[in-house]
């Protein structure tokens, strides 16, 4: 334990204030990123950033890339497309796959950056789309995925962790499903990046969206898809990629084909740092930390009368993240008031993720969200748990 | 007491619109209390900071921090004019009256 608190105390002083929800961003970051994010900005980005005839250098796109490889163990690092973010993966995998008229199973615990392009798609009636439910963790069945597939489903698009109730998807077997029917499966790992040993060979995903500012530790504006070789994906955007400047379109060769634009290197180079504070850490090492805290927290809130926890099950694989309402405030007034009289960040609301309350017992009003990360101690959880034990049964009705 | 500034703020719910209404001075017990008069009021005293909600049924809502100058006014959509010039008189009628908080309410309070 000695361990552990050397090293949460490497995070940088925080400002005034507990900070628990890192499901959205991730604070503070590790005085790596930090760094990398300086030396980056120390010197004229064109000079860090040599693109040759073939992918691989040394700049700060090219490392990151290798390291997003070798984090979710793709086979090259030209598996990998950089993107700004989770939402620019998703959109590019979905908007960008050759999935024109054929059917497509989603689920119910699906982020917006998931559900708006597929009902985009949907509503221009170039796809049909099944929506398949889920129990009251989050859980979603893969024999319910199974039942709703047709003989044209040529798409399973899944979260590996719902940002809601954080329960564990069961991937691998989602996919065996999917490839015995000549079907992809693209995961959306923004939660889960960081917490879980992600090895996409085993797993045999097709295509894999992550964000750098969650649990990854770096900046927001910086993502990755993993996008399995022979895959295509039409790309979104066309422009300037750095290299065979003389095509007047797009090169086919990736990793140019997906990333054109001038590309965000601070972003990268924190994403980069991330990844290496999250590997030298150990991801075991970090899970056990904040598992331990979800403890903490859904114990804490299981003893407060007034409270009742939501989507959460103990004997389940949840990430960090724990949802819950109070009998006599809304979720925003919760969240307004840890805020404003306490000085407790938390998310309240349906975190953009509109399909799921119905089957958690949060609709229409949401739930208070709260997540910690690696470096919340565990006197914050006591803080914020003394918080609520404040709010409950404070009222004077005038 | 006025109202100095209306800010945007952003929420996630499709039905409703939120904005910050920042007063030219802290909110006080009084002047919570006075805002009674336009609906239900929740006042949440064990706190910290007590918290306070004012429920204008089917027009808007009304929530702070007590000695904060900032409060959250949640309205329905299309429903902004019609809250803020109701919350606006009841502002000025504060102003003018500024009604002192009846004994038995601020000793129950204290």
């Amino acid at each position: 334990m000695s361990n552990m608190a050397d090293m949460t105390s490497r995070a940088p002083a925080a400002p005034v204030g507990i900070y628990l929800n890192n499901a959205a961003t991730s604070f503070p970051k590790p005085p790596e990123v930090l760094e990398a994010v300086q030396q980056a900005l120390e010197q004229p980005l064109a000079e860090q950033e040599r693109v040759g005839e073939d992918s691989i250098g040394i700049g700060i796109r090219s490392t990151c890339r290798q390291a997003v490889a070798n984090l979710v163990n793709a086979k090259n690092a030209n598996e990998i497309v950089l993107t700004s973010g989770a939402t620019a993966s998703l959109n590019l995998a979905l908007l960008g796959a050759n999935i024109l008229d054929s059917h497509v199973i989603t689920t119910a615990v699906e982020h917006n950056s998931v559900v708006r392009p597929l009902h985009h798609l949907l509503n221009s009636k170039k796809i049909r789309l099944s929506t398949v439910g889920c129990d009251s963790t989050g859980w979603v069945d893969p024999d319910d995925i199974k039942a709703a597939m047709t003989g044209d489903t040529r798409l399973i698009v899944i979260t590996y962790s719902s940002n809601v109730t954080a329960r564990v998807q069961e991937i691998a077997e989602i996919c065996r499903i999917a490839h015995e029917a000549d079907c992809s499966v693209l995961v959306d790992a923004a939660q889960a990046a960081g917490l879980i040993e992600i090895d996409v060979q085993q797993l045999d995903v097709d295509m894999l969206a992550l964000t750098g500012h969650k649990s990854l530790y770096g900046i927001p504006g910086a993502g990755a898809l993993y996008l399995r070789k022979g895959l295509e994906l039409e790309p979104l955007l066309h422009g300037g990629t750095g290299a065979m400047g003389q095509s007047l379109t797009q090169p086919r060769r990736r990793p140019f084909r997906y990333e054109a634009g001038t590309a965000n290197l601070p972003g990268f180079a924190a994403m980069e740092a991330g990844i290496r504070f999250v590997q030298n850490t150990g991801i075991a090492t970090i899970r056990k930390r904040e598992d331990q805290l979800l403890k903490a927290l859904a114990e804490g809130l299981e003893d407060i009368e007034g409270v009742t926890l939501l989507g959460y099950d103990r004997d389940c694989e949840h990430l960090p993240i724990l949802n819950f309402h109070l009998d006599d405030l809304d979720p925003d007034d919760v969240g307004y008031v840890l805020q404003n009289s306490f000085g407790i960040t938390v998310r309240s609301g349906i975190h953009c993720a509109p399909l799921i309350h119905k089957h958690i017992g949060s609709h229409p009003y949401g739930s208070v969200r709260v997540s910690p990360s690696f470096f919340t101690s565990f006197d914050e959880i006591e803080e914020f748990l003394s918080a609520i034990r404040q709010m409950c049964g404070a009222r004077v009705e005038m | 007491m006025k109202i100095v500034a209306v800010r945007e703020v952003e929420d996630c719910f499709d039905n409703t619109v939120s904005r910050d209404v920042v007063f030219d001075q802290p909110t006080d017990l009084e002047f919570i209390v006075s805002l009674g008069s336009l609906g239900r009021l929740r006042y949440y005293h064990n706190l910290a900071r007590p918290f306070w909600r004012l429920q204008v049924e089917d027009l808007f809502s009304l929530k702070g921090i007590q000695r904060n100058n900032v409060a959250r006014l949640v309205f329905k959509k299309g429903h902004y004019a019609e809250s803020i010039e109701m919350l606006v008189d009841a502002v000025n009628r504060f102003s003018r009256e500024h009604q002192p908080v009846p004994q038995k309410l601020a000793e129950e309070l204290s």
